[in-house]
């Protein structure tokens, strides 16, 4: 997790499932015939992750988010820092939640195929 | 069941073999090499039909292309490519292939990707897009005072989402041209997590890469409180190596 004043993270390499597959599926070199990947559409398990889906909903959303948006913009430094340890910790909880999703999306193949 | 071979990577057949098989692959198979001619495929035999994406087999796969990209050019091959047999890899891939993968091998030669994604910290992104758009503040204004037809909430929930996509291009154009200099090709990602400003793959000239993170430092300095930036790297070529081709 990023200092709270810090503005980047380096990483060498993927450090969480979601970022492996972030990194790889429906990546590199393609020979047709041969890809074989016992997960329907797995594309739709990273979109399922990461999606806010464009909908009558989504708008709401928006709507709600900018009325309660405070304007006064009062922060200092230290309710930023604050403001940010959360988004971090939304972050986390995102990415356990695609792997959850990732998960049961898996698990509701499987017992399709059975 | 009879084993099938699943492909990792392609590199070029002159790569330091001992070290490309030293680890093991899927299923702790082994590693081995075809090699044909000037290229080879990095495989391993594995006992199943089709590829299961679970969390040990996709992070198998890339640690492999990974360790193969430090040992020299690389062509990461999409997860769950399985061949019958080694022959058919050589005749399929290597040979029917040839050409397209050899010019392939040379353009990612000494160069690795990096993945960059930016993303507004907490409200900033709302901030702006109110701030930056008169008819957003009237909506806003309208709205405050309770309960409002739900058709104009959506009218300002589409405003504010216009906005934000705008807001996003800006940001993915300042960015790219910031780093453009330190990079050999760019290409936008989707990402559509809702905090993500910006998420690029970049190509970057191995000699070049100090440059890049100097760079991304300093954009990083230059907005800190309104964006964070992620970067990841260098790896194997995975967005760089896209073209796809059927069997011959």
């Amino acid at each position: 997790m990023p200092p709270a004043s810090g503005s980047i993270t380096r990483a060498p390499r993927p450090s969480s499932l979601a970022d492996v597959l972030d990194l790889i599926l429906d990546k590199g070199l393609v020979i047709d015939a041969y890809v074989r990947v016992a997960a329907l559409g797995i594309e739709v398990l990273t979109i399922d992750a990461r999606v806010v889906i464009a909908s009558v909903d989504t708008y709401l959303h928006y709507a709600e988010a900018v009325n309660r948006l405070d304007l006064t913009q009062t922060e200092t430094q230290g309710i930023q820092g604050l403001a940010h340890d959360v988004i971090e910790a939304g972050a986390r909880g995102k990415t356990q939640g695609a792997i959850e999703g990732v998960k049961s999306s898996l698990g509701r193949h499987r017992r399709n195929q059975d | 069941m009879p084993d099938q071979i699943c492909v990792y990577a392609v590199v070029p057949s002159a790569t330091d073999n001992r070290r490309l098989t030293s680890e093991t692959g899927i299923d702790g198979c082994p590693l081995e090499l075809v090699e044909c001619g000037p290229l080879a495929a990095l495989v391993s035999p594995v006992q199943s039909e089709r590829l299961r994406p679970t969390r040990a087999a996709l992070t198998a796969h890339e640690q492999v292309t990974a360790t193969a990209h430090q040992i020299g050019p690389c062509i990461p091959v999409r997860f769950g490519t399985l061949f019958p047999d080694r022959q058919s890899v050589e005749r399929d891939l290597l040979t029917a292939q040839r050409s397209h993968l050899d010019s392939l091998i040379h353009e990612v030669e000494n160069r690795d990707e990096y993945r960059l994604r930016a993303r507004y910290l907490a409200n900033v992104a709302l901030t702006e897009v109110v701030a930056r758009s008169r008819e957003v503040q009237r909506f806003r204004r309208k709205l405050n005072g309770g309960p409002a037809p739900q058709a104009a909430q959506i009218q300002l929930g589409e405003l504010v989402v216009a906005g934000l996509e705008a807001l996003r291009d800006e940001d993915a154009e300042a960015v790219m041209n910031h780093i453009s200099p330190y990079m050999v090709a760019g290409r936008r990602l989707p990402d559509r997590a809702e905090d993500t400003a910006v998420h690029l793959a970049l190509l970057v000239d191995r000699t070049r890469g100090q440059d890049l993170e100097r760079a991304v430092e300093q954009l990083g300095g230059a907005q800190r409180g309104r964006l964070h930036i992620d970067l990841v790297g260098p790896l194997a070529p995975w967005d760089f190596t896209l073209l796809e081709t059927g069997a011959a």
